[in-house]
């Protein structure tokens, strides 16, 4: 009667991804076709057989294996992250005293102001050409910072 | 696949501080994840430090956990990565060392076809190497669906989300990966009479 063997149907079939009018269509063709039946019986073996292959048995101390794994990971990091801090406020606390060292030598030794006289020939002996050489330019915080970082 | 109505209530409580439910998750899915990797993988080598792996990474992540998700098809998806990492990892190795397999392989089916095995126990473990073996035997994305299908129970919906590929692709991966497999194991069905 029903010569059409609908196998890709039949595998949404046992996997009940099928309407209601397929799964009626489907149920009436089994009924009288052995072929199909046999193919779905072998479809239902297999997935016996796949879940029976699946006897991978973990060893008891898994969990609790596991979660000292995690929690030694965890304490690496947050170690490593500690050592992180703590170096960067190493580096900050460097480069603010550094500033203030530098600051402070400034302030206290103002460089002088450094004057040559020079009389020129053909100037008359009063007249003083006085040449003022510009003191270095100061560091500023930034370029502390930046060398201190950049190390 | 059923998915335990609480599966959401635990991650909230882990999200709260609560380790133990953590712990729970993982005592609830790692029968289900190991013996999904061993299948994948086709060996009991490394099963344990690959599901711990899974965890791992799952413990990592949960924070960032999108509720719109099932919870099992998320951690599905984590074993399904780190397998087809694994598949590549070893097939490399495998190519260094192709003629020490290849011996290795001959000996051991040689040493399996020389003992007579009667015994029940013994038959249905050999019973279970023949569908581990013809899983082995597909491409990794039929056997990825027809685990997922099979073993893990869940509709084509869901591996689809799990895949992120189309429940149209998933229904003609089933289907061929079912076909492939009838004709691998045409003996084991007559056997199985
Ligand atoms: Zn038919």
């Amino acid at each position: 009667m029903n010569p059409q063997h609908d196998v890709e149907l039949l595998s949404r079939y046992v996997d009940g991804e099928v309407s209601t009018a397929e799964q009626k269509k489907m149920e009436r063709h089994l009924a009288e076709c052995g072929i199909c039946r046999e193919h779905l019986e072998q479809l239902s073996t297999l997935r016996d057989g796949i879940r029976e292959a699946a006897d991978y048995e973990l060893p008891s101390t898994f969990t609790s294996n596991l979660l000292r794994t995690i929690r030694l990971r965890e304490s690496v990091l947050e170690e490593r992250a500690g050592a992180e801090r703590f170096a960067w406020r190493v580096v900050l606390a460097l480069s603010v005293l550094v500033v203030v060292v530098v600051g402070y030598a400034n302030l206290s030794q103002p460089e002088p102001l450094v004057t040559v006289d020079r009389v020129l020939a053909a100037e008359a002996p009063d007249s003083l050409t006085r040449r003022v050489i510009e003191p270095r330019h100061e560091i500023s915080k930034d370029d502390i910072v930046f060398a201190a970082i950049s190390k | 696949m059923k998915q335990p109505n609480d599966d959401l209530q635990l991650i909230e409580r882990f999200r709260n501080g609560d380790e133990r439910a953590f712990e729970e998750l993982v005592r609830r899915y790692q029968r289900q994840v190991a013996n999904l990797i061993y299948l994948t993988m086709g060996s009991r080598e490394e099963v344990d430090d690959l599901t711990q792996e899974v965890f791992i990474r799952v413990h990592r992540s949960l924070s960032r956990f999108e509720y719109g998700a099932s919870v099992f098809s998320w951690i599905y998806r984590i074993a399904v990565n780190l397998c087809i990492d694994e598949i590549r990892r070893r097939k490399i190795k495998k190519t260094l060392s192709l003629e020490f397999f290849n011996d290795h392989r001959l000996e051991r089916e040689r040493q399996s076809k020389a003992k007579p095995s009667a015994d029940e126990h013994t038959l249905q473990e050999e019973k279970k190497q023949v569908i581990r073996d013809a899983l082995q035997k597909l491409s990794p994305v039929h056997r990825q669906v027809m685990l997922l299908r099979e073993y893990e129970e869940m509709s084509y919906d869901e591996i689809a989300k799990t895949l992120r590929i189309s429940t149209q692709a998933v229904k003609s991966r089933i289907f061929r990966a079912r076909d492939e497999l009838r004709n691998l194991l045409k003996d084991y069905f007559k056997e199985r009479r």
